[in-house]
């Protein structure tokens, strides 16, 4: 008679539960790909529009207010440009200087160029931003990434 | 019969503890870790400068759009008006110009001419938003194909040029207009 041993109360079931555990695991993983931020973005109010590829690990180059920075040092200022001039001395002697540092990876880089990412406010000029850019291609840096705030998709228009 | 129940109650069990454990503490640190950014980035190629184009731009038989601080003006072949788009606050109507331009490249594509190429001639005031919003609506428009989105190509090789003249008659942009980039689409979906 006192061999009789029910198991004592109910089990809790947690089947459930690790599903949505091992999805969640799994989606968070995938998305969490991408950790590397750039954390002086908040100065810049990137322009926005739909782009598909990522940021790259490339030089940076940011215009924060006033400042144009490369990799964090400041180079100078934007309201000292003369936008008449064909290209940013002081900024090409530091593109160089960068390039300098690192030869290049392979022949299909030196085809394309160096690669640098641009961070710039949406407000900023074509002037400047053209000023920028034709430095940049003198100093080789031709794979140029221009950085955007991935705008909401965009609603389908039928014809 | 007693033992039998015995046994039936005592089937061995997953112990899924540990495993527990585990997922409480990663679930956690993979949520802090997420970063719900949309930064990405649009790809420009630049010229080298020996390819660069500086002088005069003859070729007759190029898309252009010209950017004035009140108008997009879209010309073809270069310096002739087709299609006019209003401007206010550098912002326009994306899907009136996608429209437009895809009108545009179903007549090429009728002439047997097909074509892939477009240069802006954008005013030295217009805003970084302006040049990227351009770009990003001639390189491709979005497009339904079974039942899912994707982005069809529209004019993905953006050239990039100065519209000098733009504070008289915009019909002769050309004088002096200089390519600094030329761009090449890697992200375009399927071809219209």
């Amino acid at each position: 008679m006192k061999n009789i041993i029910l198991p004592e109360g109910p089990k809790l079931n947690l089947v459930a539960l690790m599903d949505i555990f091992t999805i969640l695991v799994f989606f968070l993983m995938v998305n969490s790909s991408d950790v590397e931020v750039m954390q002086s973005d908040a100065a810049i109010k990137l322009p926005q529009a739909y782009a598909e590829a990522v940021v790259g690990t490339t030089l940076k180059m940011s215009i924060i207010d006033d400042a144009l920075i490369v990799q964090g040092r400041k180079i100078l200022d934007i309201s000292s440009l003369q936008l008449t001039q064909e290209s940013i001395p002081a900024l090409q002697t530091e593109l160089q200087y960068q390039a300098s540092k690192r030869a290049f990876a392979s022949d299909a880089e030196q085809q394309a160029g160096r690669a640098i990412t641009l961070f710039a406010d949406q407000d900023v000029p074509y002037e400047v931003l053209r000023l920028i850019l034709a430095t940049c291609a003198a100093a080789d840096y031709r794979d140029v990434s221009l950085a955007v705030d991935k705008a909401p998709v965009q609603e389908v228009t039928s014809v | 019969m007693k033992s039998k129940i015995t046994t039936l109650n005592t089937i061995a069990e997953l112990d899924i503890t540990s495993f527990m454990n585990l997922m409480i503490v990663l679930v956690p640190v993979l949520l802090l870790n997420m970063t719900f950014s949309h930064l990405k980035v649009i790809d420009l190629t630049l010229p080298e400068l020996s390819e660069r184009i500086v002088a005069t731009q003859t070729d007759e038989q190029n898309l252009e759009i010209v950017v004035n601080p009140t108008s997009l003006m879209i010309m073809f072949p270069a310096g002739v008006p087709l299609h006019s788009i209003a401007l206010t606050d550098g912002k326009f109507d994306k899907s009136e110009l996608q429209t437009y331009l895809k009108q545009v490249k179903a007549t090429f594509a009728e002439q047997a001419t097909p074509k892939s190429d477009i240069t802006l001639l954008l005013h030295p005031k217009s805003s970084y938003q302006t040049l990227v919003a351009l770009m990003e609506s001639v390189r491709s428009y979005p497009e339904v194909v079974a039942a899912s989105v994707v982005r069809a190509a529209l004019f993905p090789d953006v050239s990039l040029g100065d519209n000098v003249e733009s504070k008289t008659v915009v019909n002769d942009t050309l004088t002096d207009q200089t390519l600094i980039g030329t761009m090449t689409d890697l992200t375009a979906g399927v071809e219209s």
